[in-house]
């Protein structure tokens, strides 16, 4: 297996990555408009520069614990739009290799697992890589 | 075959099938003018591009075709030949000949086995009475053609999706222009004011600029539906001609596209229904060729097509007695009918004229599929016959669907976008909605909260005040909201994935600050409130005459009020201190009399004011008004919270007014 850049960032203490080919830009927004009757994770929409982007909640999305509203926004790209997954904070990008692989913690949660493609231990912290597509595509409820 | 290849393929195919679409075009105007130079030139250019292109790509079937149309036009174009129905005939199977192959060269990336022999052996047949000019002066055009063809390089091609995302960054500058805009003093100059003014004309035509490039020549449509008439009509043996005005008018890709079904449908149902055989026509005293004409033009921001033809026209009575024995018409309302709107029978459902069912117009689905097609982007139609002398049908439809004339409401707290063309009408609640039904001018309009749709929590409140009736599955719906905040002309954008499932959203825009909004769907509000529309027939159709435009203004404390605009002569500015209110009536200096005022403006007298000069009854007068807002045309807002004077009340009841 060879090496991979992720993408990093946090939420709710659990450190989270995309693999970088998929992120395109993380911009610091408050979220402009709600969206009523979306489904579960999605929390509003973003102007991107005349884009208008659906905002995905990290928290909500992986069953975390609610917490204030985030407003990093790691923006990827997911079947020909952009879309926008809310987290609390950046991390720095992340070069790792198979050697680092690990298992999901023990701590993982159901949704989080299904969403994760891999996991590698970095500097005694566990990062888990998130399948974009998976994670953002919401069914409607 | 690597990358670079597949895009010169694709360009070629591209290229070709506009080259396809214009050879249809031109080679029917030909028929009616044989011996026109400049487009037999044009004509013969076209065929050698494709013919030259063919063989640097080594396709040798296409190629050999494409020689064999050549030779046949330069025979033509030299004049050793004359062009003739029969020729006319074998150019235009050989344009769907190179289509498919065309095809089967997207198709498999080859240009296939079939050598066209008995194509070519037509095309030839026509050269033979002339055997000597076969393939002679093949050479000395292509050195013409090849300096003609020069300045077609001026013009570049472009995705759809680069243009999109260009009117999506002009969005954004228009809006980081107004938040400039907010930081410059309006009342002095300061080093901001020039550069600012400057960025507003950019910007302004910057939009435009890009407007226009997405607008597509109307030609695109009505040029492929010359060759329609021409087929159709040698299919049921008639003769028909076909002018075709306006070609070069620039018409947004998505009307065009919402206008092919339509017209392709009207130009059938003429040459079908419409144009009669030769002998009928010679009988009837009319030429026995028949004349289909399509006449494009622009006005009021608006494309208007006109398709006319000199046929026999709408039978009326039999679409009476058809609606009648339908029972779509009772005998007395089909005794009461006018003529006109006898005619306008055919827009309802399953009403056709014609008795047998032919394969060309099919059955029933008619008029009434047009209409409702026309409705769905803003369109209008409107049909008109003389019995033997034929019939006009006008059609009306907006430049471009990118933008659409929406209302801002809120409900909730947050801002959502209404597209005018839902709503009839905007009413005031004189309670608190309480949901139930309100009576509406003697009808009963059921009522459905805009947060109980969207499902908003109850905490959010209920202070919603106004009304928007929307049309929805053939009836009406009043919809409370928050507020009506104001009108906008919006460009609405695809809702995103995650969103679609959405019945209530049709879209989402951004608006002028810069937010972005989801677009609401009356149909859909209506569809998820659950309760029964109001499905009485809508009296307001499209046919009825626009209601009329008013004149927004303001008083002092904010209250609205309409003019009719029929009424209103200009509007003056009056300077502070000119209002002469002596003898108790207001006046101000007007062509060396005084003009009769009302004060509706409720602002002092030292303060600056607008005075609207309105024709009455009694001559010119003035109403004072604290500032002129905005004129308004569209649907249902003379009903709004703002209320509509009429001045002819004013000067009855008037004190005072001098005579």
């Amino acid at each position: 297996m060879t090496a991979r850049r992720i993408c990093t960032f946090t939420a709710d203490g659990v450190r989270l990555g995309f693999e970088i080919e998929h992120v395109l830009e993380i911009v610091r927004a408050d979220v402009d408009t709600p969206v009523p009757l979306a489904p579960t994770g999605v929390v509003g929409l973003l102007n991107l520069r005349g884009r208008i982007v659906t905002v995905v909640d990290a928290r909500t999305r992986l069953d975390l614990r609610p917490g204030d509203a985030g407003s990093t926004h790691v923006v990827v790209r997911n079947a020909d739009e952009a879309v926008s997954f809310l987290v609390d904070r950046e991390g720095d990008i992340l070069d790792v290799d198979a050697p680092l692989l690990v298992e999901l913690p023990a701590t993982a949660g159901d949704t989080l697992r299904s969403l994760a493609t891999s996991a590698y231990l970095v500097d005694g912290e566990t990062v888990v890589v998130l399948d974009p597509s998976l994670t953002l595509s919401v069914a409607s409820t | 075959m690597n990358d670079q290849d597949d895009e010169i393929v694709r360009e070629f195919l591209e290229e070709s099938r506009e080259n396809l679409d214009q050879l249809d075009r031109d080679l029917v105007a030909l028929e009616s003018r044989s011996t026109d130079p400049e487009l037999l030139a044009q004509v013969f250019r076209t065929f050698h591009t494709i013919k030259g292109t063919c063989g640097f790509l080594g396709y040798r079937h296409l190629e050999g075709i494409t020689h064999a149309g050549e030779n046949l036009l330069s025979a033509l174009r030299d004049g050793s030949l004359h062009l003739d129905a029969a020729s006319t005939t074998s150019l235009l199977r050989l344009v769907d000949a190179v289509r498919s192959v065309l095809a089967t060269v997207e198709a498999t990336g080859t240009d296939g086995d079939d050598d066209h022999a008995a194509l070519i052996a037509d095309l030839e047949r026509h050269l033979h009475p002339e055997a000597t000019v076969a393939d002679e002066p093949a050479a000395a055009p292509a050195v013409e053609s090849a300096a003609k063809v020069a300045p077609a390089e001026a013009t570049v091609r472009i995705d759809v999706a680069v243009l999109d995302k260009l009117l999506d960054l002009v969005g954004e500058l228009v809006v980081t222009r107004a938040q400039i805009g907010a930081l410059d003093d309006e009342e002095e100059d300061t080093p901001l004011s020039a550069p600012y003014r400057r960025l507003r004309l950019l910007t302004d035509e910057l939009s435009d600029g890009v407007m226009a490039a997405r607008l597509q020549p109307i030609a695109t449509i009505t040029g492929k539906l010359g060759r329609v008439v021409r087929d159709l009509a040698a299919d049921l043996g008639k003769r028909v001609r076909v002018e075709i005005e306006g070609t070069d008018l620039g018409v947004d890709k998505t009307v065009n596209e919402a206008l092919r079904d339509p017209l392709l449908h009207l130009v059938r149902n003429a040459v079908d229904h419409g144009i009669e055989l030769p002998d009928t026509r010679v009988q009837a005293g009319k030429p026995a060729e028949g004349l289909v004409r399509i006449r494009a033009h622009r006005a009021a921001g608006r494309i208007h097509l006109e398709l006319s033809d000199d046929g026999r026209g709408i039978d009326t009575d039999r679409l009476v007695a058809r609606a009648i024995a339908t029972g779509v018409l009772s005998d007395a309302d089909a005794a009461a009918l006018s003529p006109q709107e006898a005619r306008q029978l055919v827009f309802r459902a399953g009403l056709s004229t014609k008795d047998g069912v032919t394969k060309v117009s099919g059955r029933g689905v008619g008029m009434d599929v047009v209409q409702a097609a026309l409705h769905q982007i803003g369109g209008s139609i409107a049909i008109d016959s003389a019995p033997g002398q034929g019939t006009v049908t006008r059609i009306s439809v907006p430049l471009t669907l990118a933008v659409v004339p929406t209302l801002v409401v809120r409900c909730a707290g947050v801002r959502y976008v209404l597209p005018q063309l839902d709503v009839v009408e905007i009413l005031r609640l004189e309670d608190d909605g309480s949901g139930a039904p309100v009576a509406l001018r003697d009808r009963c309009l059921p009522l459905v909260h805009l947060a109980d749709v969207l499902r908003l929590p109850a905490a959010q409140g209920r202070s919603g005040r106004s009304v928007a009736v929307v049309r929805a599955h053939g009836g009406r719906i009043g919809v409370i909201l928050d507020a009506v905040e104001d009108t906008a002309e919006t460009i609405v954008k695809p809702l995103p994935a995650a969103l679609r499932p959405i019945a209530a959203y049709a879209g989402v825009t951004i608006l002028g600050d810069g937010q972005p909004a989801l677009v609401l769907d009356a149909a859909g509000v209506a569809a998820s409130a659950d309760v029964a529309v109001d499905a009485s027939p809508l009296r307001d159709s499209d046919d009825a005459p626009a209601p009329p435009a008013l004149l927004v203004v303001r008083d002092a404390a904010g209250r609205g009020l309409a003019i009719p605009l029929a009424a209103v002569r200009r509007i003056e500015q009056v300077p502070a201190g000119v209002v002469d209110r002596t003898s108790g009536v207001a006046a101000v200096p007007h062509l060396g009399g005084a003009l009769p005022l009302f004060d509706l403006s409720g602002v002092g007298s030292g303060e600056v004011a607008q005075v609207v000069v309105c024709d009455s009854s009694i001559g010119p007068v003035g109403l004072l008004v604290h500032r002129v807002e905005d004129l308004v045309a569209s649907v249902g807002l003379d009903d709004l919270t703002t209320r509509t004077i009429d001045v002819e009340d004013l000067v009855a009841a008037g004190p005072g007014v001098p005579s």
